[in-house]
C-alpha cells in the first residue's frame, strides 16, 4: 500500500530530528534501545514476565515473533525476541518505536482472561508501512547513507557503522537512490 | 462515564496548529473529516475514535497524549479486570499456528501484568 504523500520526507526528517535530541550527527548510527530509554519506552525480558521454566523453552524456540508494545496507563513496554539477531532486533525494536512516534493505535485485541481467544480488530496496512518505513529511516537515515558512499564505506561496513542487517542497508540505498545520485554526480562530471 | 480524552488540550493544539489555515483545508489535509466537525472538536466536542486518530496524524502528537490516564475506582473496577482487553502492536508472521497463537497471547498477558506491577511500584516510590 502506498504511503501517504508527504510521510517519506516526514520519516527522514524524524530520523534527523531523532539524532539532533541524541546530541548525534546526522550520518551516525542510532542504537534502537537507547533511543527507546530516551523517549521513556521500557523493556520487558521475556524470562522476567514469564517465570515458567517450560512455557519459556517453547517461546525460545519461536521464531514467528519478533517484538510487541502494550501500553499500561501512559507507560509503554516492548517485548522483543532476543533469540533473533542483533540487527534484526534493531529493526524490530525501532519498527515499535515507530508506532509510538506516528501515533498509531495497536490493533491486536488479547483478553487479559486466559483461555479467551485474542484477535486483530483491524490490520492497518498503512500503519504497518508507515512504522517499517519510518524504522527504516530511523536505522539508515539517507543523510547517513550520502555520508557513508562519500567515505567509500562498503555495505559491511554500512551494517556495522548503523548497527543494522545487509538486507536493511541495501533495501534502504535501493529506495533512497542515493546511488543513482553519485552516479549521476560522476556523469556530469566527467562530462563538464 | 468520565471521558477518557483531554478534549480541552487536544481542541487548544488543533486550533493553535491550524493557525491561519481555513477549517475546509485543515479538514482536507487531515482526511475523510468535515470542515464543520473539525469546527466542533475546537469548540469541544469529543470526536469519535477514528476522527481522533486522524487529528492526532495530522498533529504529529501520539494518542496518548491526549488520553485521560486510567484510574482504579475499587470494586467495581476488580470485576470488570476479567473483562480487560490488553492492546498491543504486535510484529509477527501474518499465518501463526494455533501453539504459537497461544504461546504469544500467554507472553503478552504475562508481560502485560508484570509491566502493571512493575507501574505500581514505580508510582509507590515516587
Amino acid at each position: 500500500m502506498p504511503l501517504k504523500r508527504g510521510f517519506k520526507a516526514h520519516a527522514e526528517r524524524i530520523a534527523l530530528k531523532a539524532r539532533s535530541d541524541m546530541g548525534l550527527q546526522p550520518h551516525h548510527g542510532l542504537h534502537a534501545k537507547e533511543y527507546a530509554a530516551f523517549l521513556g519506552i521500557k523493556f520487558m525480558p521475556v524470562p522476567h514476565a514469564v517465570k515458567d521454566k517450560d512455557h519459556l523453552a517453547v517461546l525460545n524456540r519461536l521464531d514467528g515473533w519478533s517484538a510487541f508494545s502494550i501500553m499500561v496507563g501512559p507507560a509503554r513496554y516492548i517485548v522483543n525476541n532476543e533469540t533473533h539477531s542483533d540487527g534484526r532486533q534493531e529493526t524490530d525494536i525501532m519498527h515499535e518505536i515507530s508506532h509510538h512516534l506516528c501515533g498509531h493505535q495497536p490493533s491486536h485485541a488479547v483478553p487479559l482472561r486466559e483461555g479467551a481467544s485474542g484477535q486483530c480488530r483491524s490490520y492497518f496496512k498503512e500503519i504497518e508501512g508507515e512504522a517499517d518505513w519510518m524504522a527504516g529511516c530511523l536505522k539508515v537515515p539517507k543523510a547517513g547513507l550520502v555520508w557513508a558512499i562519500q567515505n567509500g564505506m562498503t555495505n559491511d561496513e554500512m551494517v556495522l557503522h548503523f548497527r543494522s542487517n545487509l538486507k536493511m542497508v541495501t533495501f534502504r540505498r535501493s529506495m533512497t537512490g542515493v546511488d543513482k545520485m553519485f552516479s549521476a554526480s560522476r556523469s556530469s562530471s566527467r562530462a563538464a | 462515564m468520565a471521558n477518557p480524552i483531554k478534549i480541552n488540550e487536544l481542541a487548544a493544539l488543533l486550533k493553535s496548529r491550524r493557525g491561519g489555515l481555513g477549517l475546509r483545508e485543515a479538514a482536507e489535509q487531515i482526511g475523510d473529516v468535515s470542515a464543520s466537525t473539525l469546527s466542533r472538536i475546537e469548540q469541544g466536542k469529543v470526536p469519535d475514535l477514528e476522527t481522533f486518530v486522524k487529528i492526532c496524524r495530522w498533529l504529529g502528537e501520539p494518542t496518548e497524549r491526549f488520553l485521560e490516564p486510567e484510574t482504579h475506582t475499587g470494586k467495581k473496577d476488580r470485576k470488570n479486570e476479567d473483562e480487560e482487553i490488553i492492546m498491543a502492536h504486535l510484529r509477527a508472521d501474518k499465518l501463526l499456528d494455533p501453539q504459537t497463537k497461544t504461546s504469544l497471547e500467554h507472553l503478552i498477558r504475562m508481560a502485560y501484568l508484570a509491566a502493571k506491577e512493575a507501574e505500581k511500584k514505580q508510582g509507590r516510590k515516587a
